[in-house]
């Protein structure tokens, strides 16, 4: 039998702010939008291949000290490359 | 603007773009990416910055996230481009194609600590680069990310 595994991990860390933070009664929280910065991990595999890692490898980490700080978990899911 | 991936100068690396642009005015635009890179090619560090207003206030930053120099920066192409030429460069780096599936966790962090950037650093060294094929083993040669010095 031949196992196919394609995942690729990349990690952004991106400077937040902005305007986001200029408005009120918005759906997302201010405290929220005034975060300075976003860290995303960011997975990709081929359609068609059907391995659990591909989603829990970025589900396995964990900032437990960040629990300090603001951490709104945010999942976003793809079936198609959005923009790339 | 790119280097390649170390697990011993990344953080610095890190470090070095947070202090940079923390606090900055909101006309800068600014992200660093840990990535397999083009295929058959090292991991690389990314860093994107984009400046909305003069040249030369955004040549300030430009100037300044340059001026780190634990590795050698192996590209620079900060300069006007269009968006699709732009697009290009990232697909390229995070060897995006046509027909995958993303899946993206992140979170808002009020602060980067060095914790986090040095936890980052090593979770990014360890993972394998995807894309392999085998007969029943599932992590048959994985390639490493670069070496362990």
């Amino acid at each position: 039998m031949l196992r196919h595994e394609c995942y690729s991990l990349a990690w952004l860390f991106e400077l937040a702010g902005g305007a986001i933070a200029d408005f009120e009664g918005t759906c997302i929280p201010k405290v929220q939008r005034e975060a300075a910065f976003t860290i995303a991990a960011l997975h990709q595999w081929e359609m068609g291949i059907d391995d659990p890692r591909c989603v829990t490898s970025a589900e396995d980490v964990r900032y437990p000290h960040l629990d300090v700080f603001i951490v709104p978990l945010t999942m976003i899911y793809f079936p198609f490359s959005p923009v790339l | 603007m790119r280097s390649r991936f170390h697990r011993a100068t990344a953080p610095s690396l890190l470090r070095h773009f947070r202090d940079c642009v923390k606090g900055a005015p909101r006309e800068l635009y600014a992200n660093v990416l840990l990535t397999a890179g083009p295929a058959d090619k090292d991991s690389l560090v990314v860093i994107q910055m984009c400046y909305v207003g003069p040249k030369e206030q955004g040549l300030e930053y430009l100037q300044a996230l340059s001026s780190w120099t634990g590795e050698r920066c192996l590209l620079n192409e900060v300069h006007e481009k269009t968006f699709l030429s732009q697009q290009d460069s990232v697909a390229q780096v995070l060897r995006g194609k046509r027909g995958n599936q993303w899946f993206i966790r992140s979170a808002l962090i009020s602060s980067l600590p060095d914790e986090v950037i040095n936890k980052t650093v090593l979770e990014f060294a360890d993972t394998p680069v995807g894309c392999s094929e085998s007969s029943f083993s599932p992590f048959a040669f994985p390639q490493k990310r670069d070496a362990e010095t």
